[in-house]
């Protein structure tokens, strides 16, 4: 990207932060303590003085910084807010906006010259107010404020006379003419074995009329030999004509690409609209035929006014005298047309190239439509899909219409049309965020550079589509990261080179889609957050009390709060302590998550998660209650049924992992009903999975989002709602809020991840269950499955404590009944007696074993403080097997140890079985 | 292509079928021998012509020009919409004009 380019778009985004300020300072004069629009008309300053260093714009940023130098102390309450001082400032608002249009416009140096002045006195203002003096009185800003707005207008009005000037230039120079004609200029010459290759001009014209409108045409006949010499398989005619493609932005390849099928039949010579003059001489004098005479075709059908028809011809650079006819060949051979063929784009090539290139810099084959167009058209396509939903659902209930099959089938066509206008205007909206990131390459290339520093941006991801507002949304936030990045995060070379790291510091910028969420990752490896000057500072700042013990993370949070910043000096770049609040704030506002890992000497990462929320999404129906739920299907990983023996277990165990349930009717609460049957649905959200348990699941459905009122704004755990094809409202469920409530109670209770947990050897985590009243506790570890009234097989010649054989994955393994082995009161089994399978790894290979428990609870984890040896508590009857006791419910907790169990005498067989 | 003389008039002919590339050849040596064979005056009904191409159009201007080298007069019947459907196409119709005729020129 040129700097040019950067510098419109510089212009372009720092148009909207004016306009931003410009709210912000009329809310402020109405409001003059209002700290909030106070800081946005600080950030919008800072980010324009930022911004303008990026692109060379040395004097914007220097104005901004004074006047940054204003509004700090407006901040610091050194200055008094008041009318004349809101008049300045949006002055200097109208100010930036011309030197910003200034910048982009012609003739920058001139332009930006002739505003000079008025910075200077806009500066003398500002000098003013901070010593104290002139706009704090009320009559001397109102005549300054006047002649500056004065000022603005003889400015504003400078660029159109420039353009003028420009053009009167170009008209001085004759060789440099160019033709009025606003249209192409067609010139056909069908070769002579058109005919016998199947090229008829006829239907030539018959083809540009559908692809454009013929505003002028004539027919060229004068190669037409007389009788006698006329072959009528040849082909001799030819055209010249005015051609509009209709189309605002078609290029000459477009046009060249009309005469693809012919071109090999045809010598086909196009002129873009308002050709340099001479491109029209040129052609004139290429073409067999009289060069007067066919001039006067080109005036004829409106190609050249007679004016520009003499001009040209005077101008001509070639001596060919044009008063002389040029005496027609009668016959036009293939010799003569030879050099013709060879000839037919190159001429005008390169002046069509660089004309294109100068009027419309930027040819692109997309349109530009206003977001809101945009955003309207997508309601209404979630209109048509809920409507769309009703038909199905009111149709689904006629007899009639499951009999109706070409009802049934128009009913499935439009469905689909509608699942298609869905998507297509769905994606419409999705941009690939590499735009966006390569935009900040130049930012790192030269903040690098200013600062004296080495530093590459490793961008991944780019191809990562979202939401085209997201983009837009999350750019500034990306600035400001990398940033703080160079400025804080990334060492000088020397510094660098000091602590043996390469002297060239490396940013990443990481993009990628996790379960219907954007995560965005930017890491640098540098020198990483200085905690202890964070924590000054803040304890500084009365951010956190003097004698405050903070954890690493919580010092690392820091960072994200107003006015924090540990930057010594404070510079072009970053470290007025703006910058990280308004990552956090615009994250905030978009339902996004940001936090930040960082380790001394070794870098930061910052990471921001959030969501893909878009205006219809794809959902997954479930029932709790009465009440229908939507929960996006991104975010579901997958259903199972809820079996338990436990009434309300906090987590059941999905494939050696605890798994956390959340009740929807508890947490809606939703009148219990007496459900026969339960499903888990398993939904992840940042990496963390968790299971709501949902009383019937109905299926996939198509779910626009309706934003829920004000007052329900601030639910937790719903996002908006839907409407049903039975016109029922179905609440959305917001995944991320509901892991995030369900991981902080979590945090109490049980680890997310068995396997961490078990590395560090602090929690463990137990299966529980009872036989006769005493409960037992087994390392889930050594889990392998539970099983309910599995049938099993008789096991001849073993003891009576074994059940029987179970068979289990080809592996048959014996059963021990603890019940009958731990020989308390025989009594039969209810159906509720639960097989766990066991795996156990020896020396050989692993092998299972079956235990018959009579009542499983649940699984629960248990701190090794928490778990006493058995001697302390005198357990005598098991203490073979026990390793530790400690409490459920009141109940004393057996933990049982299999090992030790299997080394008793009469049960050492199962050791090998 | 066919030719059938004009029952009532001499130096009349009408064409039908195609004035196509296909038979072009035997076409021009047909048309142009009818203009050889007119004293004065040629006029050609055109109503019956089921289709005209590109090569169909260059023949009639070829009789056209050739009518003016010999002095001749060549008139052509105005009915035939395909014929003035390109005629308004190639912009021709003034190339035409003098000898587009609603009927034979007695004068002959």
């Amino acid at each position: 990207m040129s700097m040019a380019q950067l510098r419109q778009l510089f212009v372009m985004e720092s148009s909207e932060t004016l306009q931003k300020m410009e709210d912000a300072l009329l809310q402020l004069e109405d409001k003059p303590d209002d700290q909030e629009a106070l800081n946005v008309i600080f950030r919008a300053i800072h980010t324009i003085k930022g911004s303008a260093g990026i692109v060379n714009l040395g004097y914007i940023s220097d104005f901004a910084h004074k006047i940054e130098n204003v509004l700090d102390k407006l901040r610091k309450q050194q200055l008094i807010i008041n009318s004349p001082l809101i008049k300045l400032l949006l002055d200097c608002e109208d100010h930036l906006q011309n030197l910003f249009d200034a910048s982009v416009s012609d003739n920058p140096e001139e332009d930006t010259a002739a505003l000079v002045d008025k910075t200077s006195a806009l500066e003398q203002q500002f000098s003013d107010v901070l010593a104290g003096k002139a706009p704090m009185s009320e009559s001397t800003p109102t005549p300054k404020t006047e002649a500056a707005s004065n000022e603005n207008d003889i400015v504003r009005e400078q660029p159109s006379a420039q353009v003028v000037g420009n053009e009167t230039e170009t008209l001085e120079g004759n060789a440099e003419l160019h033709a009025s004609s606003q249209y192409w200029h067609l010139s056909l010459r069908f070769h002579q074995d058109a005919y016998q290759q199947g090229v008829d001009p006829l239907s030539t014209l018959g083809y540009l009329k559908s692809q454009g409108k013929i505003i002028a045409l004539s027919t060229i006949v004068s190669q037409m030999p007389a009788a006698a010499q006329m072959n009528p398989e040849y082909c001799y005619l030819g055209f010249e004509m005015v051609f509009d493609a209709e189309n605002e932005y078609v290029e000459k390849k477009h046009i060249e690409s009309l005469f693809e099928l012919i071109l090999g039949n045809c010598d086909v010579r196009i002129l873009p609209p308002s050709d340099k003059l001479k491109h029209y001489v040129q052609l004139l004098q290429e073409l067999p035929e009289d060069t007067q005479m066919l001039g006067e075709v080109l005036v004829q059908i409106g190609t050249l006014s007679e004016h520009e028809l003499a001009q040209g011809l005077n101008i001509s650079p070639s001596a060919a005298p044009p008063a002389a006819p040029v005496v027609e060949p009668a016959v036009p051979t293939a010799v003569t047309l030879e050099p013709m063929v060879a000839e037919v784009s190159t001429p005008a090539t390169p002046a069509t190239s660089l004309k294109t290139t100068a009027s419309k810099p930027q040819v692109q084959a997309t349109l530009k439509i206003e977001a809101e167009k945009l955003d309207q058209l997508l309601n209404q396509v979630g209109e048509l899909v809920i409507a769309n939903a009703q038909i199905q659902a009111l149709l689904d209930e006629d007899p009639q219409y499951h009999e109706n099959n070409n009802l049934r089938e128009s009913v499935q066509f439009i469905s689909r049309l509608v699942e298609d206008i869905r998507n297509s205007s769905l994606s419409m909206r999705m941009v690939q965020i590499g735009q966006s990131f390569n935009r900040l390459r130049r930012l790192v290339h030269d903040l690098s550079q200013s600062l004296g520093k080495q530093v590459e941006l490793l961008i991944s991801g780019a191809d990562t589509e979202l939401d085209k507002s997201m983009v837009e949304k999350i750019h500034d936030p990306l600035v400001h990261l990398i940033r703080n990045a160079i400025d804080h995060g990334i060492e000088t070379i020397a510094e660098r080179s000091g602590n043996g790291k390469s002297e060239k510091g490396h940013i990443y910028l990481n993009a990628y889609h996790e379960s219907g969420s954007i995560v965005i990752e930017v890491s640098d490896d540098g020198r990483g957050l200085n905690r202890e000057q964070i924590l000054e500072k803040a304890k500084a700042k009365g951010l956190v009390e003097e004698n405050a013990e903070l954890s690493d993370q919580a010092i690392d949070n820091l960072i994200f709060e107003p006015g924090l910043s540990t930057s010594n000096a404070v510079t072009d770049v970053s470290g007025r302590g703006v910058g990280m609040d308004v990552v956090k704030r615009n994250l905030q506002s978009l339902n996004g998550k940001v936090s930040i890992y960082s380790e001394t000497n070794q870098g930061t990462r910052v990471k921001i998660h959030f969501p893909l929320t878009l205006v219809i999404i794809d959902g997954f129906l479930v029932n709790s209650g009465d009440s229908v739920y939507v929960i996006p299907l991104d975010s579901v990983v997958e259903c199972a049924e809820f079996k338990t023996d436990e009434e309300n277990p906090g987590y059941i165990k999905l494939r050696s992992k605890a798994l956390p349930l959340l009740y929807l009717d508890r947490l809606f609460n939703n009148p219990k009903q007496d459900k026969p049957r339960q499903h888990v649905i398993v939904v992840q959200y940042g990496g963390q999975e968790i299971g709501l348990v949902v009383d019937g699941i109905q299926g996939e459905f198509q779910a626009v989002i309706k934003p829920l009122g004000p007052l329900f704004e601030n639910l937790a755990g719903i996002n908006g709602a839907t409407v049903l094809g039975n016109g029922e409202v179905a609440l959305i469920l917001d995944v991320a809020a509901l892991v995030d409530k369900l991981g902080q109670q979590q945090h109490h209770n049980l680890p997310q991840n068995f396997h961490e947990e078990e590395q560090q050897e602090t929690l463990h985590s137990y299966l529980i269950f009872s036989i006769e009243q005493t409960y037992y506790a087994l390392s889930i570890r050594m889990v392998k499955q539970v099983l309910v009234g599995e049938h099993l097989a008789g096991a001849p010649a073993m003891p009576d404590f074994i059940a029987g054989l179970l068979t289990l994955e080809h592996h048959s393994f014996p059963v021990l009944d603890l019940l009958h082995y731990f020989q308390v009161k025989p009594q039969a089994y209810n159906q509720e007696s639960s097989i766990v399978v066991l795996s156990r790894q020896d020396e050989e290979q692993q092998r299972l074993l079956g235990l018959k428990v009579q009542h499983l609870h649940q699984v629960i984890s248990l701190n090794e403080s928490e778990i006493d040896s058995p001697n302390e508590q005198g357990v005598q009857q098991h203490d073979y097997f026990v390793a530790g006791i400690s409490e459920f419910k009141q109940h004393s907790l057996l933990i049982l140890d299999v090992d030790k169990l299997l080394e008793r005498p009469d049960l050492r067989f199962l050791q090998t079985v | 292509m066919q030719i059938h003389p004009d029952e009532q008039q001499a130096n009349s002919y009408h064409l039908s079928g195609e004035l196509c590339f296909n038979h072009i050849s035997e076409s021009k040596k047909q048309l142009l021998a009818l203009l050889e064979n007119s004293a004065e005056y040629l006029h050609l009904h055109l109503a019956e012509i089921t289709d005209i191409d590109g090569a169909g159009l260059q023949i009639l201007i070829l009789l056209k020009n050739s009518a003016a080298t010999d002095n001749k007069r060549l008139t052509l019947s105005n009915d035939n919409p395909i014929f003035l459907a390109i005629l308004e196409a190639c912009q021709l119709q003034t190339f035409f004009a003098d000898s587009l005729v609603s009927t034979p020129e007695a004068s002959a």
